[in-house]
């Protein structure tokens, strides 16, 4: 259970964001959560509910999205969703790939109003 | 007003960890960060190598625990420096509770630091400490479905110990099927199935990591 100082560096950057962009309200967020990360999407929501009532971004809606895990095979160079923690390439079989979605945490969008 | 940002919400974390990472470099330190649930035997098994390799290789232990000092008086008590982290709740160490830890030990005069992460197989996944490398155990009274419970903490590690083998036929544990499914996660992933207790099976583990921190020191 650690939403809550994602919360807190999430907040944090939307802050930083608002005021960079001239906003003095904000309404709404998007942030992206790997499959891969430990991110529970309904706990993080609520810290973040919780954290968010003196600040600028005190209306604001947050959506999480979740990335399912994707990976590459640099054997056959084919892109392909992996499913069941089924690390391994799902076209010629090669075990050792690259994971290039799912792992990410990051806040992708600030909506507001200046 | 829509301001597309992508920004890594952990990267508050990751400068510290690219900060201790550069402290371990710069001291020619092999770090390690030993994650597993709780019990499954991580203290036990820094007991075991703080015998074995305590009069070899100048190591010393970070011990993250939510409360009490126990596990740090533990490994002391073999007398290996060691620090004590409480995270007074805290479900997982951060980059900043390590650097702060490194204050008080003597870098100069170490080759090896194992970090005891708090007990839980999720959270500590996503937080780099600066280690060179992450090493799960998992113990065999805990199943062998783990791996595909919770690939992050697998995927993401140099090596497994697989630890209480002792106590295997108790247990119901499929060795086959765990080391399968792990390395369907981790295909090189180095797994070392021991009994941390009984100080069975410590060998090819201690072949490792001397490996690991020779090679550190001959590019000191
Ligand atoms: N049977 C058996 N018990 C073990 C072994 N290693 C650790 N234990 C026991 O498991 C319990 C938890 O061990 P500990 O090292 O404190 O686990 P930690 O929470 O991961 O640090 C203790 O009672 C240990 O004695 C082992 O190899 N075999
Ligand atoms: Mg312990
Ligand atoms: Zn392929």
């Amino acid at each position: 259970m650690h939403e809550l100082s994602i919360a807190m560096s999430l907040l944090e950057i939307i802050e930083r964001t608002a005021r960079a962009n001239g906003m003095s309200r904000v309404t709404k967020v998007l942030v992206k959560a790997g499959e891969l990360t430990s991110v529970e999407p309904e706990s993080l929501s609520f810290c973040f509910n919780e954290i968010k009532k003196e600040s600028i971004a005190a209306s604001a809606e947050l959506l999480v999205e979740v990335v399912p895990l994707q990976g590459c095979c640099p054997v056959c160079g084919s892109d392909f969703d992996i499913k069941d923690s089924k690390l391994f390439c799902s076209m010629c079989g090669n075990r050792d790939i690259r994971i290039i979605a799912g792992e990410e945490l990051c806040l992708f969008q600030v909506e507001g109003e200046s | 007003m829509e301001v597309k940002v992508v920004s890594n919400i952990l990267k508050a974390n990751e400068l510290i960890a690219e900060a201790n990472r550069q402290v371990f470099e710069r001291a020619g330190i092999y770090a390690l960060n030993l994650m597993s649930s709780p019990g499954a035997g991580k203290t036990t098994l820094l007991e075991a190598l703080a015998e074995e390799l305590g009069s070899e290789i100048r190591m010393a232990v970070i011990e993250g625990d939510i409360a009490t000092a126990a596990d740090s008086e533990r490994i002391a008590a073999k007398g290996v420096p060691t620090v004590q982290i409480n995270t007074g709740g805290g479900c997982h160490l951060e980059a900043g509770m390590v650097a702060r830890a490194l204050d008080s030990l003597p870098l100069s005069e170490l080759d090896l630091i194992i970090i005891e992460n708090v007990g839980n197989l999720v959270c500590p996944a996503d937080f780099s400490l600066g280690e060179q490398d992450k090493a799960l155990i998992l113990s065999v009274s805990e199943g062998s479905d783990k791996p595909k419970k919770y690939p992050a903490m697998f995927r993401r590690s140099s090596f497994l110990v697989i630890n209480k083998i002792d106590l295997l036929d108790r247990c119901n544990f499929n060795l086959e099927k765990a080391v399968s499914d792990a390395r369907s996660i981790q295909p090189n992933l180095d797994i070392f199935p021991l009994s941390a207790t009984k100080r069975e099976g410590l060998a090819p583990l201690i072949d490792w990591l001397r490996q690991k921190v020779e090679s550190i020191k001959g590019r000191r």
